[in-house]
């Protein structure tokens, strides 16, 4: 077994004892309780993060749970209670002691990976613009639905041979793909959750995210952030495919565009000039 | 319950007798600063929120829309300095009534709210000129809404501007009972008290002067 | 000799109780207000649960769910909440406890619980206007809160109501700062104040200084939704210059972040005490706990950037407030420790505010250690916006906020109505409410696992949720047994109320002040000044039992017996 399944089953015996009827761990994908498939080279990084963290609290909360059944259960109604204000030195040293160990250990646990992934991954835009194959998109997120725009055979945003395509956002797998988001009207937020990122379209700002495919297939794009009544519905597709498949659809969509091209139409050309952030 | 309570007299809920961990503010001075406190934070949210604005203008747009006046800073200078002298007058007022010199601390007392009312109608006359030509900002073209700066300084300086109108108000009540007599006993509490809230007033006034003022 | 009363009672119906200026009478308002919100709060959560349980019903429209959910925190948070927690027992209980005869200033309390009913009324008037009620989400983010995202009335109406209670709030909390330094009865100093008065009292503190913020920010919204202004509104939807929607959010979590431990830290104060005094044992520690509220305090202020983590914020930023918000963790680690100490080895007395209290413990620790998950950028590049932040805050302060609250109102209800409550039903309310919110927590926190978003009118368009639905199903269930568990409850408020046991002074044999006067107290709280000697949490001390047969004393009882020889007692070094 994953030891991500150690940490579903701890998840499900704990908190679901109590319901037993849904205790059940299916088998990936998109059935279980546990994480959306992970479709990213970096997601596990996330994944691994939250289930130690998990194993943790866990371990934490049994240890809480047992103290306070012994208490109540030991030391009830006739058991004599101790006069101790626990304001010695000595058991003030082991109220911080122990706080300080956990916070050590959980939360200086958390802190470490949670910077090093920063750095070597999530926030790794360098390393993104370095790999020669990478892909820039960029996203114009409204209400209720997603804009992409590929810079097209020329390389560059904004021009007549831009794709532009509607909750269809396609790349190539293993490669790096920098989306660069903005909002035309209110807070969106553009989320992957099979790969474990998400960032918030802003209304007059431009932000940024990356992450590369591992696995070809097709997955959900998501809104994460309220944005009014058909929020629910603001769902786009991710299709990840192979480089062939890509370059195939690459030229089609290219062709399209080009046919589709009207100058005159200002509201079509919303894309703005890729600077690096 | 020891019996050596049971000799003070009939008390008020905020005249306890005197123990040594209450210090010596009355509950009225006390309450002032806390809400003092609160008010200072309100006006830090403001003020952040202008300089957030400010911060983040587009260096090429700039923060001066072409056409909007500028803000006459000698003018609101003079403002500023009579504000001063008021919480100087503020201060003679108190301690004259602290040393029982009633006629001064009326005296002074008057001067302060003329000092204030003297700004209000500074502000007006800032605002809408009073009418005459080339005066005002309001006629000069300095429309609420037009433009973050003309808005963030319409939200500051009117805030502000109702803060110098209640402590008027305030300290007007306050000068009332004072001619009636109520603090011929020489009792200052309140007199310190709205000198509180008029000395919070000024040192705001310095900071917005600074800030949204100065910062060309 | 006995001291007069210091303000005669009132005589006239209508300023004794309706305008009244007694702090008791204005918690009993606040109390009463608090609930009939938390049963509209409640009913707006089954609405939630409904369509999630039965999504193809079309009960209601997405419209219509904005505006539940919207309603529902905003409810439940400064109408629910608030006014039971720290309106009701902040009221009550800080005059009582340290030993004063009313708040420093009761005209001002009276207007602060009507400046609260006027907030009260806006906010039923916004669901009675046209386009309905606000629903642009609590946190109320433009540029969605503006004329852009949410045209009508409705949200303009919610807007003001949050400003008003926040008015509210401000006059209150400057009454309880002030009541806390100047009123403490002789003797009555900061190292022997109960820790329920701490911690009322640091929630006034930040109430105090945060409010103003979010007050800020609602008047500034309100001049963007109808004077013209674009503070918050840029991108394609301003016309003139950019306005910033980012600035509100750091208005709004300036006051968000303090604002939950707003609602913690009277529940945090009134758990150290009512541990130790049905455990029949002294508060573990308490200067330590102490300290530890007054950290969260004070770190509550410089954490807020952990709402913001995916807004794009600049790194360094980020990972200061990722920093921060993991230490914030050690103080509540301490106090938890604190706790359990404090029942390790005691006597406990299993009455219905003791099971309150020890499940409020219970969900606290699952509420505050999933809170950790979330104080990192990288698990919220995950966690951010899915029914697992859902879950994290409904432990903390929908479970054990709303427990201890019930906890109190078990507890002091004999104080206020001079009537005990039925234990048998309060420990039906026990097992069914505390079983079921556990339940329908955990189920958000699962399907947030799982990566469901928050705030989806029918959460399974997606194929990574659309198997989702039996959890969520079940958890919905749960929730509706929750809400029928309430029945014992109001059967038993209003039976005791009218036909409770009479309650004595001091039913749960307690030493702290307000148990020394009788159950009500008289209008004037003490008839001689209270002149406290010791701290709060003075049980199981042997000199006592030796002297009183007793396992506890009163913080003004003087101990009968005294060994010169010794130079004093036990009590008075520990509480010296
Ligand atoms: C009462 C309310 C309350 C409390 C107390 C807390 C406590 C904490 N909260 Fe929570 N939080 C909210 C209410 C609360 N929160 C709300 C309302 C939101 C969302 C608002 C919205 O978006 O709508 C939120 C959101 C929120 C976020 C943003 C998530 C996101 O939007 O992506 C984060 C991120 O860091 C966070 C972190 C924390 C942390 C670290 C604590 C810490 O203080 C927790 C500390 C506690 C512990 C560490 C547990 C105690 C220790 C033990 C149990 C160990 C004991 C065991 C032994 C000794 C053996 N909270
Ligand atoms: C303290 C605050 C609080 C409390 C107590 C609750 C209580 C509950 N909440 Fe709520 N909730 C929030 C604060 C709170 N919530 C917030 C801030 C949000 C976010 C909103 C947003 O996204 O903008 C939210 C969102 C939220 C959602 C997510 C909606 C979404 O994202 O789409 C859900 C879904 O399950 C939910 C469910 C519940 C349930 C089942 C309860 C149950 O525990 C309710 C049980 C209570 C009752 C059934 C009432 C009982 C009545 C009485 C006891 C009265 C008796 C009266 C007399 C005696 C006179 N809540
Ligand atoms: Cu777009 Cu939610
Ligand atoms: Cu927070």
């Amino acid at each position: 077994m994953r030891p991500s399944r150690y940490v579903k089953l701890l998840w499900l015996t704990l908190l679901f004892s109590l319901s037993a009827p849904l205790a059940w761990a299916a088998p990936q994908p998109e059935s279980g309780y546990s994480f959306p498939r992970d479709a990213s080279v970096h997601g596990h990084r996330i994944d691994w993060l939250i289930e130690i963290t998990m194993v943790f609290c866990i371990i934490l909360f049994v240890i809480m749970c047992i103290w306070m059944a012994l208490a109540v259960f030991k030391h009830g109604e006739d058991h004599e209670a101790e006069y101790d204000h626990g304001d010695t030195k000595h058991s003030m040293y082991v109220a911080f002691s122990l706080s300080a160990i956990i916070f050590l250990i959980v939360d200086g646990n958390l802190f470490y990976w949670a910077v090093k992934d920063l750095n070597e991954a999530f926030w790794a835009f360098d390393d993104a613009y370095a790999a020669e194959n990478h892909l820039k998109v960029e996203i114009n997120a409204h209400q209720w639905a997603w804009d992409f725009r590929y810079a097209g055979p020329d390389d560059v945003f904004n021009t007549a041979d831009d794709i532009v395509t509607l909750n269809d956002f396609r790349v190539p797998v293993d490669t790096p793909v920098i989306v660069q988001i903005a909002s035309t009207d209110v807070l969106h937020s553009f989320a992957l959750p099979n790969f474990r990122v998400k960032m918030d379209a802003v209304p007059g700002s431009i932000t940024q995210l990356w992450f590369q495919a591992k696995r070809t297939g097709d997955y959900d794009i998501s809104c994460a952030q309220h944005c009014g009544t058909n929020h629910y519905k603001m769902k786009g597709q991710i299709s990840v495919l192979t480089q062939e498949d890509y370059d195939a659809w690459f030229r089609h969509a290219t062709r399209v565009s080009e046919l589709a091209y009207d100058p005159e139409d200002e509201s079509a050309h919303w894309g703005w000039t890729w600077e690096k952030l | 319950m020891s019996a050596e309570h049971a000799e003070h007299p009939a008390l008020m809920p905020n005249e306890w007798p005197e123990d040594p961990h209450f210090g010596r503010a009355t509950s009225a001075k006390v309450g002032m600063w806390v809400f003092l406190l609160s008010d200072a934070f309100m006006f830090a949210g403001f003020l952040l929120a202008y300089g957030i604005l400010r911060g983040g203008t587009d260096p090429e747009v700039g923060w001066i829309p072409a056409g909007e006046p500028a803000f006459g800073i000698g003018f609101t200078a003079f403002l500023t300095f009579l504000l001063i002298c008021s919480s100087v007058t503020m201060v003679l007022s108190i301690s004259a009534l602290q040393q029982n010199h009633l006629k001064y601390a009326k005296f002074f007392l008057g001067a302060t709210i003329f000092g204030g009312a003297c700004f209000l109608l500074g502000q007006v006359y800032e605002y809408w000129g009073f009418g005459l030509e080339g005066h005002g900002l309001v006629p000069l073209g300095l429309n609420f809404g037009a433009s973050h700066r003309a808005t963030s300084f319409y939200c500051i300086t009117g805030f502000h501007g109702m803060h110098v109108f209640s402590g008027v108000t305030y300290l007007t009540v306050i000068f009332i009972r004072m001619l009636k007599g109520k603090y011929d006993d020489g009792n200052w509490n309140h007199l310190e008290t709205a000198g509180l809230f008029w000395h919070f007033v000024d040192l705001v006034w310095i900071l917005v002067f600074t800030l949204v003022y100065l910062w060309i | 000799m006995d001291l007069q009363p210091i303000h005669p009672d009132p005589t006239n119906f209508w300023k004794k109780y309706v305008f009244s200026t007694d702090h008791k009478v204005i918690a009993r308002q606040f109390l009463w207000t608090g609930l009939l919100f938390l049963a509209l709060g409640g009913f707006l959560a089954m609405v939630i649960r409904y369509q999630w349980a039965f999504p193809d019903s079309r009960a209601i429209g997405p419209a219509e769910y904005a505006s539940t959910f919207t309603m529902h925190g905003l409810i439940m948070i400064f109408w629910a909440i608030t006014p039971a927690l720290i309106g009701c027992f902040g009221n009550l209980t800080i005059p009582l406890m340290i030993g004063a005869r009313d708040m420093a200033f009761p005209l001002l309390n009276m207007l602060s619980y009507w400046t609260f009913f006027l907030s009260a009324v806006l906010i039923i008037a916004s669901f009675m206007v046209e386009l309905g009620a606000a629903a642009a989400g609590w946190t109320t983010y433009p540029p969605l809160s503006t004329q852009v995202g949410t045209p009508g009335w409705g949200q303009s109406l919610v807007v003001l109501a949050i400003f008003v209670t926040g008015s509210a709030t401000i006059m209150g909390s400057v009454n309880y700062v002030t009541t806390v330094i100047r009123l403490r009865a002789p003797g009555m100093t900061w190292g022997r104040m109960p820790l329920t008065v701490w911690g009322l009292w640091l929630t006034a503190i930040l109430n105090v200084l945060f409010v103003p913020v979010l007050a800020a920010g609602g008047l500034l919204l309100l001049l963007d939704r109808h004077f013209g202004t674009e503070f918050f509104i840029a991108g394609a939807a301003a016309t003139t210059g950019a306005g910033d929607p980012i600035l509100f959010q750091h208005l709004f979590w300036i006051f968000g972040h303090p604002e939950v431990y707003i609602l913690i830290l009277p529940a945090w104060g009134i758990m150290g005490d009512l541990l130790s005094f049905f455990s029949r044992k002294p508060a573990y520690w308490y200067k330590g706990q102490v300290w530890a509220m007054v950290a969260v305090t004070v770190l509550s202020a410089i954490v807020y950037g952990h709402h913001m983590f995916t807004t794009g914020m600049n790194p360094l930023l980020g990972q200061t407030f990722m920093l921060l918000t993991l230490i914030i963790s050690v103080p509540a680690e301490l106090l938890f420790l604190n706790w359990l100490h404090t029942i390790w080895k005691g006597s406990i007395r299993l009455t219905t505010p003791m099971l309150f209290f020890l499940g409020a413990v219970f969900v606290f620790g699952l509420g505050g250690l999933t809170g950790i998950f979330l104080g990192t950028i990288s698990t919220d590049l995950y966690l951010h916006d899915t029914m697992f932040v859902v879950g994290h805050f409904h432990f903390t302060m929908a479970a054990a906020s709303l427990l201890a609250t019930f906890a109190g109102i078990y507890y002091w209800f004999p104080k206020m109505y001079g009537r005990m409550m039925s234990e048998t039903l309060g420990k039906w309310h026990f097992w069914i409410s505390t079983v079921t919110i556990t339940l329908v927590f955990t189920g958000q926190m699962v399907v947030g696992y799982a990566g469901q978003h928050r705030r989806l009118y029918d959460p399974y368009q997606y194929t990574f949720t659309a198997h989702l639905d039996d959890m969520n199903f079940w958890t919905s269930i749960a929730a509706f047994a929750m809400a029928a568990g309430q029945i014992p409850f109001v059967l038993n408020w209003f039976s005791s109320m009218v036909a409770g046991r009479k309650a004595e002074a001091n039913p749960w044999q307690v030493g702290t002040l307000e148990w020394t006067v009788p159950s009500p107290p008289p209008h004037h709280n003490f008839d001689v000044l209270p002149v406290v000697v010791r701290g709060p949490h003075e049980y199981a001390n042997p000199d006592v039992r030796a002297a009183l047969g007793r396992d506890w004393i009163g913080q003004t009882e003087d101990l009968p017996e005294r060994d010169p020889a010794s130079g004093g007692t036990a009590v008075e070094a520990a509480s010296a």
